[in-house]
């Protein structure tokens, strides 16, 4: 799993985080640095699509954080994810 | 490096600057500089830069791109200068077989490369490949065709004689040994006399430098276009590339029907329409129509599967004619069939260009009677982006994407 977009809301699933920390977190997580225009590209479309949005902060580092219908999206995504991972382990385990 | 970040970062459209901008220098100065992180950056800053830009702005971008493309080709090929010659044949004196072979003698390989010996041709060619294969190549750059159309003129039996190269000098040099060849090559059967000599070629004939440009000018703005079609509406655009396919699967489909056209004259004209009824019994599906303000005079078509079946169908019309019970005492061939180049039908183009417009409209269609629910994006009078369970429902993955 690689798409930056998925990364990010995967990465806010668990609360708000600025750039440099969805950065950490998606290397930690899922083993992608993304790089910052890479990550910026992603942050834009998402909040353009109402995915995600600015949470009101003082400091220069702009935290993010989950819509609802990033939310859902994020969910829709993971579930067929899902389906796809239990599916292939399954054939993989009777092979 | 560092600085160097922070300049491609300054690459990004002012608008998305004044609302990413100052998080976005923060986040460089966390993650810290190097080569990749430099390369992503400017990567982000032209994806970004396209994704702002205005049809306007993009169809002139790649229009220019398609200028400087089209520019690139027409400079790097070759100056190429053509050299002609006609010349006359006496006429009924030289049947079409016997100028056939007289033809065949001089374009034979063994003729061909004695040319090119003779003239030092295609000397980086001849390094490469054997001197036959070379001459076997030449071919392409000579034509020996009869005269036709408003270049034939009175002279219906011209013959014109070509050769490209990129030397002038010896583009002459060869057109002129060909004529000579021809001329003693028919001798003494065929009477071949010289109407025009060897031109010199003054400008190269090709490559047509502003043709190049042009074309690259429409076709970067037809991928500016596309492309642009793409992001905005793919619903449409695919289905008018869909529109296409298969009105070309269609089109290819269709078999060719190849055509040639002869306009004749009899004498005496009063003739002329014994003669057609005629040919409409016997002709074998040959068309023959009376031209209104030229009596006696005869167009005549024949239409078949094959490119060369309806030529010599039309060529054979004045055997048709001396078997009628016509009082024909001549036929004056006004204007010759031809050879056509390409298929009278289907037209292949005209068919691909309605099956993209279908298409289009299709989708467009399509696209204006079946809203999805990615109207629900949209951001709501407050500003806040909301959905109700069925449009999340409704709304799969495949189709966001599209949108994106």
């Amino acid at each position: 799993m690689s798409d930056p977009t998925l990364l990010v809301l995967a990465s806010l699933a668990d609360g708000d985080k600025h750039g440099y920390a969805m950065m950490e977190d998606i290397q930690r997580f899922a083993g992608v640095r993304l790089g910052p225009g890479t990550l910026y590209g992603a942050i834009t479309r998402l909040e353009q699509r109402g995915w995600i949005r600015a949470v009101p902060s003082e400091d220069r580092r702009q935290p993010y954080a989950l819509t609802p219908s990033g939310r859902a999206y994020l969910e829709e995504q993971v579930t067929a994810l899902d389906q796809v991972v239990r599916t292939a382990l399954g054939r993989l385990r009777h092979a | 490096m560092r600085r160097l970040v922070r300049l491609a970062a300054r690459l990004y459209p002012p608008a998305w600057r004044a609302r990413y901008g100052a998080e976005f220098d923060a986040l460089l100065e966390d993650a810290g500089a190097g080569w990749s992180v430099l390369g992503d950056v400017l990567k982000g800053a032209i994806i970004m830069q396209f994704t702002r830009w205005n049809f306007a702005r993009i169809l002139a971008l790649c229009g220019a791109v398609g200028i400087v493309a089209g520019a690139a080709i027409a400079f790097h090929l070759e100056d190429s200068y053509v050299s002609t010659a006609v010349l006359s044949r006496a006429r009924g004196a030289m049947p079409a077989a016997g100028f056939q072979r007289v033809a065949g003698q001089v374009l034979s390989d063994q003729s061909l490369a004695g040319i090119i010996q003779k003239f030092g041709l295609y000397p980086e060619e001849r390094r490469k490949m054997p001197l036959a294969e070379v001459a076997q190549s030449m071919k392409k750059y000579i034509t020996i065709v009869p005269a036709r159309g408003r270049e034939a003129g009175p002279l219906e039996d011209a013959i014109v004689i070509s050769f490209s190269y990129p030397d002038p000098a010896k583009a002459q040099a060869v057109t002129r040994e060909l004529t000579n060849r021809l001329t003693a090559g028919g001798a003494p059967v065929v009477t071949l006399s010289m109407l025009d000599a060897a031109s010199l070629p003054n400008r190269p004939f090709s490559p047509n430098r502003p043709a190049w440009i042009l074309a690259g000018l429409l076709i970067g703005l037809a991928a500016g276009a596309l492309w642009v079609g793409i992001r905005r509406r793919p619903i449409v655009v695919l289905a008018g590339a869909a529109g296409m396919l298969l009105a070309g699967i269609i089109a290819f489909a269709i078999p060719n029907s190849w055509n040639a056209i002869a306009i004749v004259t009899v004498t005496p004209p009063e003739a002329a329409s014994q003669v057609a009824a005629f040919v409409r019994q016997t002709g074998r599906g040959m068309r023959v129509q009376q031209l209104e303000n030229r009596p006696g005079t005869l167009a005549l078509e024949s239409t078949g599967r094959g490119r060369f079946e309806p030529q010599a169908a039309v060529r054979q019309f004045n055997a048709i004619v001396r078997s009628s019970p016509a009082q024909v005492t001549s036929i004056h061939v006004l204007n010759s069939a031809l050879l056509r180049q390409s298929p009278k039908a289907p037209q292949r183009l005209a068919i691909l260009f309605a099956g993209l417009l279908a298409g289009l409209l299709l989708g467009a269609f399509w696209r204006r009677s079946a809203p999805t629910a990615l109207s629900s994006l949209r951001p709501d009078a407050d500003g806040r982006h909301r959905r109700t369970s069925f449009e999340a429902r409704r709304q799969s993955p495949v189709a966001l994407r599209l949108r994106s």
